[in-house]
């Protein structure tokens, strides 16, 4: 019997050492939260059994007597901790259905009646330990254990319902152990003299439970003893004892298997999200490289056609890069380009951009399209969506493009009045983004950019003609036109002289007016020279001058000289480059008519400030007789230079002495320079 | 007493607390629908009816223990001219048959104001004409303890004190399902449990105390009666007198908790105090108490002669 009581007190040690363990691994399970109420039930509990070991031993009645004191303190603990730990696993794993709530409250007579019959007990002549034993099991023990029971059973169909079956299957494990444990600790109690023990102990009884008197102990009601501790020893063979700590082990067994397995799951769980998290995260890392690359490759288009459309570049170049990029970086099978015809107001295809080719439409082309005019007239920026009719995409994609199943589309306003539509197609049934919508938006802005600054080029082009002819219109009315009438007055002279036959007079005359005449001719000559260098070949700026320079030396026998002290291309927007080789020609053109010059030194210089570049220099310095230059009064065309100059945020110097030649010296802003100058400007 | 004499406590017990839950749960449902209108004050009431019938059919049923041979209990009915066991069966019968008609016209019926006014008073009527005839059975000349007018008065009374502790439960239950199906609902409730609560809570007090001092008073007048009386004495402050204490200290601190809580109800009746468990432990501290009181009653009573 000793070694069986110290098994009995060991299992019960042992389920408290388990749930112990398992505290100290950290889980955050629900079901971890009520392990401290079972292991300090173990504890208890495995303790009350060796104390049972002991009093069995033979000690002495000193410490017997303390052991019993203990004992009587230990058992009902303890079976208020499993109480505790039987609720909690009840009502606060999961939550109870709603008709539960009811229970409290209706069990509240049949409790207050179980209890007041139970204090009945103690004042019995049965030892005060029975009735604490008998009460710590049937008030503490039984529903500790029946709701434990239950809670596990609960877990097993909630784990089921979960997908977890292994799991489950140790709750159940769990909830039926407990159920035995109910049964063999709460419910199988020592003889006594009172119900309900009484009835299935009542052979036991030997007293009256009030009055102490000797009772019939024979069978009252028919009933019979069939469920104390001598009956089941006799079934089974072996002590309530040996069940008990059965019914521990299959406890600390299926819980601790149970939490273990339930960890697992959990840790499982918690890996595959972690595993999840990983690649949500690296999906994510990847979206954001892609979206770089894509914001890259704009940034890189929209830079490129900022500089085609800075450099001047034909307007129909730019439009034709503007839809192939657009098209290829919208992942689009078709882009297209209309615009408002100004006379008859119909919308014409003006270029587009399919996956085969770029062209520019040079037959009229009028879009009908719904959608399209819709978008051009007011309704602004329009992307289909999924279940859009295919038919309200027809002919939206020229050039054989399959059929549309998505749409995007932008209206081109310039001054608030629309000019025109950009267009998207595709093939497949991919709807635009809001994002995709933006992109297309700025792809419109820098259309209508580039098709301002064509009109606006144009116009220049027209007002650079207009001052043209008016610099011709003054150069031949001061040159040509003045030589001429010079003439008819000298043939007016000569026909006098004739007439009066002084043919000395008229050799001198015919001598001034073949100097007059070879005069105009080289000023005709240097507008012509002047009219034909342009900048309209390939060669560049430098040749242009160096041509220029060339022709001058033949037409005027003034030796030239040029200098370029540039390193690389000049760094001149197209305006400075046109205003210095104007400014060049009117310094030419002052050397040969006023200065009496054998030699003109032409000389480029960089001004740099660390490596850019901050200006470029244009020297024009001549050997001849010089001026006075008090800078008060200029002449016309030392006023246009300085004009010119300033145009384009340059500067004209001009230093001369009579006698000492002159120098005009002007200074040109280089591009990135002049760029800041307009900012400050702007500011 | 033998398990078999348990079968008295159960059905005095439990008539006592269903006739006293009835006659407190009538006058919440009165001063509920003063304030917020028949509607609210007939969905209050019904749970706690349904708990009122359970109750009074556990109490026959339990009695039925006590008889040798329950099938033919009714006919106890038979001399209701002669005997206070046949009058208390009636009135039983009548209580029942009254709850239950009033459930079924909460429940199942709408309307009949008047039907269901005039069947809760005969109801609350013959519920305390049942018990007043539990109490009048035990008036007996050879039992010495029982025979006297204090017996009535303290079955009455226990009425006041198991009927308004056992109301305040059945109305917090009804308080917590009509929070898990409505919260918009709950607001009044708990204004009409404020205002009820703290009466209730009084009257049980002085149920309470009315009770300690009739015990005070039959311990002085069995002091100066005979022997039975006497043994009686012995028994009650002698072997029960633990008990007794018990008794008393569950009395007092289940009507004391009771009345605290109902206190806090009032000065708080805006804020969702937890009512369950303080509700729910006085009343079974308060029916522990009056169950003990009902087993000394029982226990200590010493018949005269053979």
């Amino acid at each position: 019997m000793m070694i069986i009581y110290f098994f009995y007190g060991l299992s019960f040690w042992g389920l408290g050492l388990a749930a112990s363990l398992q505290l100290r691994r950290g889980s955050d399970i629900p079901l971890r939260r009520q392990l401290p109420w079972l292991a300090a039930f173990g504890f208890a509990y495995g303790t009350t059994g060796w104390i049972d070991m002991f009093m069995a031993s033979g000690l002495s009645q000193e410490i017997e007597e303390i052991l019993r004191l203990l004992r009587m303190i230990l058992q009902p603990t303890s079976g208020l901790l499993l109480l505790i730990f039987g609720w909690g696993m009840l009502t606060k794993i999961s939550p109870l259905p709603a008709w539960t709530h009811l229970l409290p409250g209706l069990l509240i007579a049949p409790i207050a009646f179980v209890i007041t019959y139970a204090s009945t007990t103690f004042i019995t002549p049965s030892p005060i330990e029975i009735p604490i034993d008998i009460w710590s099991r049937y008030l503490l023990y039984l529903p500790g254990s029946i709701m434990a029971g239950i809670g596990f059973l609960r877990q097993w169909r909630e784990q089921n319902l979960a997908g977890l079956p292994d799991v489950a299957g140790l709750m159940l494990a769990a909830g039926i152990a407990f159920l035995f444990e109910a049964f063999v600790v709460g419910l199988v109690v020592p003889a006594a003299p009172h119900g309900p023990a009484s009835y299935y102990n009542y052979n036991r009884v030997v007293h009256d439970a009030f009055t102490s008197e000797q009772i019939a102990v024979a069978q009252p009601y028919g009933l019979t003893n069939w469920l104390d501790y001598d009956r089941v020893l006799e079934v089974t063979g072996l002590p309530i004892q040996f069940w008990r700590m059965l019914s521990a082990f299959a406890v600390t067994l299926f819980v601790v298997r149970g939490l273990g397995i339930f960890e697992a799951i959990r840790h499982r769980q918690l890996e595959a999200l972690q595993d999840e998290r990983d690649r949500a995260r690296e999906a994510a890392f990847a979206s954001q490289i892609a979206a770089r690359q894509t914001a890259e490759h704009w940034t890189d288009a929209l830079t490129s056609i900022s500089q085609r459309i800075a450099q001047l570049n034909d307007v129909d170049d730019i439009l034709l890069y503007i839809v192939e990029n657009g098209r290829s970086l919208l992942r689009s099978d078709f882009m297209g380009l209309a615009l408002l015809d100004g006379a008859f107001g119909h919308l014409e295809l003006r270029c587009y951009a399919t996956t085969a080719e770029t062209r520019m439409v040079n037959q009229v082309t009028h879009i009908d399209n719904r959608l399209i005019l819709n978008c051009l007239h007011g309704s602004g920026a329009y992307a289909s969506a999924v279940d859009d009719p295919a038919e309200s995409f027809a002919d939206l994609a020229i050039s054989g493009v399959d059929p549309v199943r998505a749409v995007a589309a932008v209206s081109l306003t310039l001054d608030d009045n629309p000019i025109g539509t950009l267009w998207l197609a595709r093939c497949q049934p991919d709807p635009y983004s809001d994002t995709d919508l933006i992109w297309l938006e700025s792809l419109a802005n820098q259309v209508v950019i580039a098709i301002q600054h064509g009109l606006m080029t144009s116009q220049l082009q027209s007002l650079s003609i207009v001052e043209e002819r008016g610099r011709i219109a003054r150069e031949m009315h001061d040159g040509l036109a003045q030589v001429l009438g010079y003439l008819n007055l000298q043939i007016q002279t000569l026909e006098a002289l004739l007439k009066r036959d002084k043919h000395e007079a008229m050799q001198r005359e015919l001598a001034e007016m073949r100097q007059a005449v070879q005069v105009a001719h080289a000023d005709v000559r240097e507008n012509i020279l002047s009219l034909r260098t342009t900048l309209a070949n390939e060669k560049g700026l430098i040749s242009a001058i160096d041509e220029y320079l060339n022709e001058f030396t033949v037409q005027t026998r003034i030796q030239t000289k040029f200098t370029n002290a540039v390193e690389g291309p000049l760094a001149l927007s197209s305006m400075a480059e046109v205003q210095l080789v104007c400014i060049l020609q009117e310094a030419l053109a002052n050397v040969r008519k006023h200065a009496q010059a054998s030699l003109v030194e032409v000389r480029l210089v960089q001004q740099a400030a660390g490596e850019q570049c901050e200006h470029i220099l244009v020297e024009v310095t001549d050997d001849g007789v010089g001026f006075q230059n008090n800078g008060t009064r200029r002449s016309f065309g030392l006023q246009t230079m300085y004009e010119r100059a300033l145009s384009v945020n340059g500067q004209l110097d001009i230093h001369s002495v009579p006698g000492g030649g002159t120098a005009v010296m002007c200074r040109l802003p280089c591009l990135q320079q002049e760029n800041l100058h307009k900012q400050k400007l702007a500011f | 007493m033998e398990v078999r004499e348990w079968a008295l406590p159960v059905y005095t017990i439990l008539m006592q607390v269903a006739t006293g839950s009835l006659l407190s749960l009538w006058l919440i449902r009165w001063a509920a629908e003063r304030r917020y209108g028949p509607a609210l004050a007939e969905r209050m009431v019904r749970i706690p009816l349904l708990a009122i019938l359970v109750t009074v059919v556990v109490a026959i049923a339990g009695s039925h223990f006590h008889l040798s041979r329950p099938h033919l209990s009714l006919l106890a009915m038979s001399n209701f001219r002669h005997s206070w066991l046949s009058r208390e069966v009636l009135f039983t019968i009548v209580f029942l048959l009254s709850v239950a008609g009033l459930s079924y016209l909460y429940w199942l019926g709408n309307g009949y104001r008047r039907l269901k006014t005039g069947i809760a008073w005969l109801g609350i009527g013959a519920g305390l004409a049942s018990v007043y005839c539990m109490a009048m059975l035990y008036l007996l000349p050879a039992q010495t303890m029982w025979h006297s007018p204090l017996t009535v008065v303290s079955f009455l009374v226990s009425v006041l004190v198991l009927g308004t502790t056992a109301v305040s439960v059945m109305i917090v239950m009804e308080l917590k399902l009509s929070e898990i199906a409505d919260m918009a609902q709950t607001a009044p409730r708990r204004q009409i449990i404020s205002q009820t609560f703290i009466w209730l809570a009084v009257v049980a007090g002085l149920a309470a105390l009315t009770t300690l001092l009739i015990n005070l008073i039959l311990i002085v007048s069995l002091r100066q009666g005979d022997v039975s009386a006497l043994i009686s004495l012995d028994l009650l402050l002698g072997l029960y007198r633990p008990l007794l204490i018990l008794r008393y200290l569950t009395l007092f601190a289940g009507a004391g908790w009771f009345a605290t809580t109902a206190f806090l109800v009032y000065r708080n009746a805006t804020r969702n105090l937890v009512l369950t468990t303080p509700v729910y432990l006085s009343c079974l501290l308060v029916m522990i108490s009056e169950i003990l009181g009902r087993f000394l009653f029982y226990a200590t009573h010493v018949r005269l002669g053979i």
